[in-house]
């Protein structure tokens, strides 16, 4: 089976050349399959974060080559790329990044607004992913209104409004309550039993323990891969 | 246009109003500092708008042609002698001589106008008194007579011709610009004032119908007996005269226009950069509507409807704003810098007119400073990956 994402010799250095020079991801190569629950694991600072914005597309790598469903998307356009986070793509970030002073179904529907997608079709989409997500009685609430288990959901609703066939969310367990992790652990295994391939940033043990494969990472370099039992 | 584009313009529309919601204080600061830039330009273009109507008018009710006699290439006093021959002449229906001048009344500067009486009558509903009839009676202008607290009876004279007395019989009540500073007299009166005795400044020259004018021109310098040792005639037809005003307005009203769009463009462009209150969209929001699939035409398309927005919102309020003020308060303060010799409370009406150009060149013009202030920033902000935006 190929694998339908493959990093070769990734590196992102910001400030490069200069005395302040930050090598935050440094020859990194990895895959990942199609379906798979896939974890970069490590302390803070190791280059989750900015390895995930690589495999994200929003980031442009210093070095190496991405390989998207086969097609080296390190080259693409801003337009192409604009694509794959439409179409292919959808990630969560770990402040959620939710536009203050909409609700919680106008955030959800913002990535249709420029598809043209009818605002009763928007409303209905959004309506039905948080109904899904447990928070069909939150439609109408802005960010400010919602806990922080709450706007992570609506985070995810976002990210799947155009049904991606990849999930990426960094450190999703850093910003919410104990609670909300068994209910976030829930909506990640359900969505990967929908077919969806997870790749998920964290230094939670508890996410640790659900992956397939796990990559660790430690100042910038892959450390180790191992597979997990659910594999 | 195919369904989805439409609707993708009209999604970016109510995408645009909810952003400006959203940032209302910001919103609500740009729009004030269009609103402070359009307002002076709006109520002077439509000043400008009005007192040239004004003068179409007056010229419109006016005579066909002019005729004055040719002093050194100016005009000159012309002889009564002319008004019985071109009386005569074919399509030409009445021939009426004015005295025009000025001088002063103290220290003002007035105009002095002398027609015939059957003119003079004519002006009846529009004087509190009576007609001149008398020699020596004339009426003056509300400016003049509020100046001086003159009455109806009060008798004067002026230091350009201390012999000469007059008596008040009647003040023009309508206190448009033109008359204000009027004094109004018969013609043989004012002949004598400024000493022309079988002369007049003009002979009136009014035809039968629209066909005529061409003719009568023709037959009126036709019948100009000028040789080496008489004056020809000057004679200056209504179309020409209306000609030459519309130039005057628009060639001043062009200058006023391009030296304040610089100055204003400048001025807001200053003040925008420096306080950030501009359409600075903010980075965080670009980097997560390009890492949420947003591509950057689309975010400029929204942009430029925010700024469409915020720029039919200021002009609105603008022209309501100057409708406000010269229609409800007369132009107070404003009018003294666009309309000569008035001051900071007008004693006269001041014309204003709203024509939808101005409205269109003041849209034009908060569009252009609000893009250039929104679209630029964000489309270089745009070019940078959105990881870098939210960092």
């Amino acid at each position: 089976m190929e694998a339908i994402l493959r990093v070769e010799n990734l590196s992102k250095w910001y400030n490069a050349g200069r005395p302040d020079e930050v090598r935050a991801v440094e020859d990194i190569s990895l895959e990942v399959y199609e379906n798979q629950y896939a974890v970069l694991y490590g302390p803070s600072g190791s280059g989750k974060t900015t390895l995930l914005s690589l495999i994200g597309t929003l980031d442009r790598p210093t070095q190496g080559r991405i390989f998207l469903y086969g097609r080296d998307i390190t080259q693409f356009s801003d337009i192409e790329l604009s694509r794959i986070r439409r179409q292919t793509v959808g990630f969560v970030f770990q402040s959620f990044n939710l536009f203050a002073g909409l609700s919680a179904w106008e955030n959800v529907s913002y990535p249709l607004i420029p598809m043209g997608v009818p605002t009763t079709e928007r409303f209905e989409r959004a309506k039905s992913l948080l109904e899904r997500l447990g928070l069909g009685d939150r439609l109408d609430h802005s960010p400010e209104e919602l806990s922080g288990g709450e706007q992570q959901r609506v985070a995810i609703a976002r990210a799947l409004v155009n049904h991606p066939r990849i999930l990426i969310a960094d450190e999703p367990t850093s910003n919410i309550d104990t609670d909300s992790v068994g209910s976030l652990l829930e909506i990640l295994t359900g969505l990967k039993e929908e077919g969806k391939t997870i790749i998920v940033s964290s230094h939670d043990p508890v996410i640790k323990s659900r992956a397939e494969v796990l990559f660790t990472l430690v100042r910038g370099r892959l450390k180790g891969i191992s597979h997990g039992k659910n594999e | 246009m195919d369904l989805p584009r439409t609707l993708i313009i009209k999604n970016l529309l109510f995408a645009a109003c909810g952003d400006l919601i959203r940032h209302r204080g910001r919103s609500f600061v740009v729009t004030l500092c269009l609103v402070a830039i359009l307002f002076p330009l709006v109520t002077a273009l439509a000043i400008s708008e009005g007192l040239r109507f004004q003068a179409e008018i007056s010229i419109g009710e006016g005579a066909d042609f002019y005729v004055s006699e040719d002093r050194y290439g100016g005009n000159g006093p012309i002889s009564l002698d002319h008004q019985s021959r071109l009386s005569g002449l074919q399509g030409v229906s009445r021939v009426t001589p004015r005295v025009v001048g000025r001088t002063y009344f103290l220290d003002r500067l007035i105009a002095v106008v002398g027609l015939e009486p059957e003119a003079l009558s004519g002006l009846k509903t529009l004087v509190q008194g009576r007609i001149p009839e008398a020699p020596g009676e004339v009426l003056l202008g509300q400016g003049i007579a509020r100046a001086f607290k003159i009455q109806v009876g009060m008798p004067f004279s002026l230091g350009a011709n201390p012999h000469k007395t007059f008596k008040v019989t009647g003040i023009l009540s309508h206190s448009c610009l033109w008359s204000s500073d009027l004094m109004l007299m018969s013609h043989s009166d004012a002949n004598e004032f400024f000493r022309i005795r079988g002369l007049s400044t003009q002979l009136l020259i009014y035809t039968l119908s629209d066909s005529s004018p061409l003719l009568a021109k023709s037959l009126i310098g036709r019948s100009d007996p000028g040789g080496s040792q008489v004056p020809h005639l000057r004679i200056e037809d209504r179309y020409h005269t209306k000609e030459r005003v519309q130039a005057g307005f628009s060639h001043k009203g062009g200058i006023f226009i391009i030296l304040y769009i610089i100055v204003a463009t400048l001025a807001i462009q200053a003040f925008l950069i420096t306080s950030g209150f501009g359409l600075r969209v903010m980075e965080r929001e670009i980097g997560v509507m390009k890492a949420i699939g947003w591509r950057t035409s689309e975010m400029l398309g929204e942009i430029g409807m925010e700024c469409l927005l915020i720029s039919l919102t200021a002009i609105s309020s603008a022209i309501l704003l100057s409708m406000a003020l010269t229609k409800g308060l007369n132009g107070i303060p404003i009018a003294q810098f666009f309309v000569a010799e008035v001051g900071l409370v007008p004693e006269v009406e001041i014309p204003s007119r709203y024509i939808p150009f101005h409205g269109l060149l003041g849209l034009a013009l908060a569009f252009c400073i609000t893009l250039s202030g929104g679209l630029w920033s964000a489309w270089r902000k745009a070019q940078r990956p959105p990881a870098e935006l939210m960092r």
